[in-house]
């Protein structure tokens, strides 16, 4: 007897499991690039990692896993035809808790900038700025959609046999989560 | 087997990412990052990155192909990662 009943194809647009499929690749390369290089400088990554900050990055970690656990929420709700109302709340907390890691992160950056750490300032940070940078892009644009899917949320656009939508944009804000979840060890605890 | 791991809600998950990352933190925290603890510590992420994947992202309800992927490539990243961190320094 079967357990469940496997679905063919990924939650949401199959578009956005391209996209997702390409940017895991993408920052695979660099999380390798940065591994690989530190043999090479490992006196030099190991004494600029001690500049980085591992409570903020920590508490972005676990910010923005509460965010993807508001949206799971988000999307049982509307998945089981419960309260719009509700489900839009979960999306709204999701985004503030995004605004709190560009705070954060914000901060960090700035810390750096002022310091004169720039992307030609070694090795180590060169890497650090394109991982950290490029996935704060990643967390802007996902944002972005969140506020996106909060507002179709409010409208009743999503319903229990339509959501597609909510699907779509859930997924990427997940994929935003697991490429953090690599990185923040990676970048800012191994040594 | 399978059943139990299905059934897990997704506060158990997001309890077991967030005690993760924190014993992941502590470790750094209490100076205790070493050779030894590297292998630990790419295992944890492999688990979390597993339930991001399967719970929150909901591929464990999908054909296997298109979960594959991004096991595969969490697999291969934090395999070559430990493998980069043994190398002998430059």
């Amino acid at each position: 007897m079967k357990l469940t009943s496997k679905r063919e194809l990924p939650p949401g647009d199959f578009g956005i499991w391209i996209i997702i499929y390409v940017e895991l690749v993408t920052f695979g390369a660099l999380f390798l690039g940065y591994a690989f290089s530190r043999r090479l400088e490992i006196e030099l990554f190991n004494e600029s990692q001690l500049l980085l900050n591992q409570q903020t990055g920590f508490i972005n970690t676990l910010v923005l896993i509460t965010s993807s656990w508001f949206v799971v929420q988000s999307v049982k709700l509307i998945k089981q035809g419960q309260s719009k109302e509700i489900a839009a709340r979960w999306l709204l907390s999701a985004i503030a808790m995004g605004f709190i890691f560009i705070m954060i992160k914000s901060m960090e950056f700035s810390d750096k900038f002022e310091q004169g750490i720039n992307l030609s300032t070694n090795t180590f940070f060169m890497f650090y700025l394109l991982l950290t940078v490029f996935h704060f892009l990643h967390v802007v644009l996902g944002i972005v959609i969140l506020f996106t899917l909060y507002q179709n949320t409010k409208k009743s656009k999503y319903t229990q046999d339509s959501h597609e939508g909510l699907l779509t944009g859930a997924s990427y804000w997940h994929m935003v989560d697991l490429l953090w979840i690599v990185l923040f060890p990676l970048v800012y605890i191994m040594r | 087997m399978k059943s139990i791991l299905l059934k897990i809600s997704p506060i158990r998950i997001y309890l077991i990412l967030i005690s993760l990352s924190s014993l992941t933190f502590l470790l750094a925290y209490f100076d205790q990052i070493n050779s030894f603890f590297v292998p630990f510590i790419l295992f944890t992420i492999f688990i979390k990155g597993c339930l991001v994947i399967d719970y929150f992202m909901d591929l464990k309800e999908v054909a296997f192909k298109w979960r594959l992927f991004p096991i595969l490539w969490l697999f291969l990243v934090l395999t070559l990662i430990g493998v980069a961190s043994y190398l002998p320094a430059g």
